[in-house]
């Protein structure tokens, strides 16, 4: 029953939300909008696992001296200057809390981390481009054309250099994705099915 | 009455304009030349009762440049009338559904008119003198409005017809899938072609267990209720059992803290699948941030630190996808990928040694357990991709000819 109740309920809130797409019907669409309240209401709650999580685990690093602990006091420490003055103060603009901590000391930190993007797409590009077969020829050609096609002054080096390189996107490229992308969303079908049909049961843990 | 009425509708239409902000003048002018005909109003199919179809026709008298058409409507006959919808003069048709304050709700009786607004030229007194003869020529908005229709009842339908190719699909599926899962069931062998990713897993905890380091082990940066996230949770058992067969620890951080009793779920499983629950590390299961980058500095933290010898990304991934396989490929660790979103995919097929892409991701549960049904749901897959690759080709052999109805029946609404 232990497994049995769970993959019940899996079946019928799984076929009442794919049913629910096709009915258009308020008391229908009322129910599916109740549910999926639920569902974030029951993610809200699992904040605070996640929280005893954090601090269960860098707490004891820092308590017996275990290895980088000193990482793991800032991170607790930095955990509780946001939580405590948040749960006083609020979150909202204006508040300390926002202003302080998120808006001018982690979003900058955040975008530090975006920007170092532009060095990692550089060092992936070169070993990317490197030719050593045809196929990497091909590649780099590709690459090498649709970088200069979508540069301010690619009209200047060939006339129809934009619109090849608007072919090059639109046509092989888009061709490409939507073939991935057909496969991955009968994938994706597949796997929505298996759990609502009970034939996944992996998501219920221990047999 | 009809004075105390004109003036009313004068009031409410100025007040529309004035929030739409398109007058060229704040004052309006009341007409009838211009006056749509024939309004017509009906319930919008295929929906929850939340909108109505109006069409008209425009007036056939010469002399007007009609700049747009506004559709009120009233919960009575008297009004008063709201603004429900703006189109411009070449349209003669208009869908109409809840706006700001107002609610189109199923049996409700609503009655609607449709206003044409052109603008005319008008001759005013000049005020500044009382004893002049001269006049001023004023360019105003000139409001037509069509008799009131109704009342008209918008009815929720039970069932959405414009979905009914999709509802079609599914239930193809879902046969298809029965189907093949029964045949698994009896006994059929099933034909697959090979992986290479799926092959690599063994081969990155090979290479976990000579260096004697842990594998580290990214589910995504989704939620349980993304598709690829359920996907990854199936591998992270069977990525689990493997590392606790050579006893190698797999670490798992967690980009949502509803992901950590899933996660601690799923490893457990796998420990117990190797007949080793005792060697399962429930700290190796680490929420580490919501936020996407904050995550992503506390994942490549992992890897420098711990030196992590075999990593695995498979899950939904964004722009944190090559940061973490960069920073994995300079730590020299065997690094195996796999996503459905696209934009992510070249970024580790540069930096990943194996990558599984879109629906080799979702195959490779099925590959890894050999479970007979979930075998049998890849083949039903299989079959349905090979359905639509009849139906592409049919369709476009068809538009050769100039026949167009699988276009339009694939479209999806």
């Amino acid at each position: 029953m232990k497994r049995e109740i769970p993959i019940l309920i899996t079946l019928i809130f799984g076929v009442f939300m794919i049913v629910q797409f096709f009915i258009p019907h308020p008391a229908v669409n009322d129910i599916a909008n109740r549910l999926q309240n639920w569902a974030i209401i029951v993610i809200a709650f699992s904040y605070v696992l996640g929280s005893a999580n954090i601090l269960r685990i860098n707490g004891e690093l820092v308590y017996r001296r275990g290895p980088g602990w000193l990482y793991k006091l800032v991170l607790v420490i930095a955990f509780f200057m946001m939580v405590i003055p948040g749960m006083f103060l609020g979150i909202g603009e204006g508040t300390w809390t926002n202003d302080r901590l998120f808006t001018n000391t982690y979003i900058p930190l955040a975008s530090t981390m975006y920007a170092s993007l532009a060095f990692f797409i550089a060092s992936a590009a070169f070993r990317a481009f490197r030719v050593r077969t045809w196929q990497a020829s091909v590649l780099a050609l590709t690459a090498v054309i649709v970088m200069l096609g979508r540069i301010p002054i690619s009209h200047m080096i060939w006339h129809d250099l934009p619109n090849v390189v608007d072919w090059v996107m639109n046509v092989p490229n888009a061709v490409a994705q939507r073939g991935i992308l057909i496969g991955a969303a009968l994938g994706a079908i597949a796997t929505g099915l298996k759990v609502i049909l009970g034939i996944e049961r992996s998501y219920l843990g221990r047999e | 009455m009809l004075l105390k009425s004109l003036t009313l509708s004068v009031i409410v239409l100025l007040e529309s304009i004035a929030v739409f902000g398109q007058t060229d003048t704040a004052i309006v002018v009341l007409g009838q030349g211009a006056a749509p005909t024939q309004v017509a109003v009906t319930d919008a199919p295929n929906d929850g009762g939340e909108a109505l179809n109006v069409s008209w026709t425009p007036t056939s008298q010469v002399g007007f440049t009609i700049l747009k058409y506004q559709l009120l409507a009233a919960e009575s006959a008297a009004g008063p009338f709201q603004l429900m919808a703006e189109v411009d003069s070449k349209t003669s048709e208009a869908r109409m559904s809840s706006g700001d304050g107002w609610k189109v709700e199923p049996d409700k009786p609503y009655f609607i008119k449709v206003v044409a607004v052109d603008s005319t030229t008008l001759a005013v007194p000049d005020s500044t003198n009382p004893d002049s003869v001269t006049v001023r020529f004023e360019k105003r908005l000139r409001l037509s409005e069509s008799a009131v229709v109704g009342p008209t009842y918008p009815i929720a339908s039970w069932f959405n017809w414009n979905r009914l190719n999709i509802f079609l699909m599914v239930m193809l599926f879902y046969v298809l899938v029965m189907v093949m899962v029964k045949r698994a069931k009896a006994g059929q062998v099933l034909w697959f072609r090979k992986i290479a990713g799926i092959d690599a897993i063994d081969e990155a905890i090979g290479r976990a267990t000579e260096l004697g380091k842990p594998v580290l082990y990214v589910p995504g940066t989704q939620n349980i209720e993304n598709i690829q996230t359920i996907a990854s949770i199936q591998l992270l058992t069977s990525v689990a059992t493997k590392a606790a067969t050579y006893d190698i620890p797999i670490i798992v951080p967690l980009n949502r803290a509803f992901m950590v009793t899933v996660a601690e779920e799923a490893v457990k499983q796998g420990f117990m699948n190797a007949g080793r629950p005792d060697a399962y590390v429930r700290d190796n299961i680490r929420y580490m941030s919501d936020e996407q980058f904050a995550f992503t500095s506390g994942v490549t933290g992992i890897m420098l630190r711990e030196k992590t010898a075999a990593h695995f990304y498979l899950g939904a991934f964004f722009a944190e996808s090559l940061i973490l396989s960069e920073v994995g490929f300079t730590s020299g660790a065997i690094q195996i990928a796999g996503t459905a979103n696209t934009h992510q995919l070249p970024f580790f097929v540069v930096a990943c040694d194996y990558t599984l892409i879109g629906e080799e991701y979702f195959a490779t549960s099925a590959l890894v357990t050999r479970d007979v049904e979930m075998m049998g749901t890849l083949k039903a897959t299989d079959y349905m991709k090979a359905f639509i690759i009849v139906c592409m080709l049919a369709s476009m052999v068809l538009e050769l000819f100039g026949v167009q109805f699988m276009r339009s029946w694939f479209q999806v609404i």
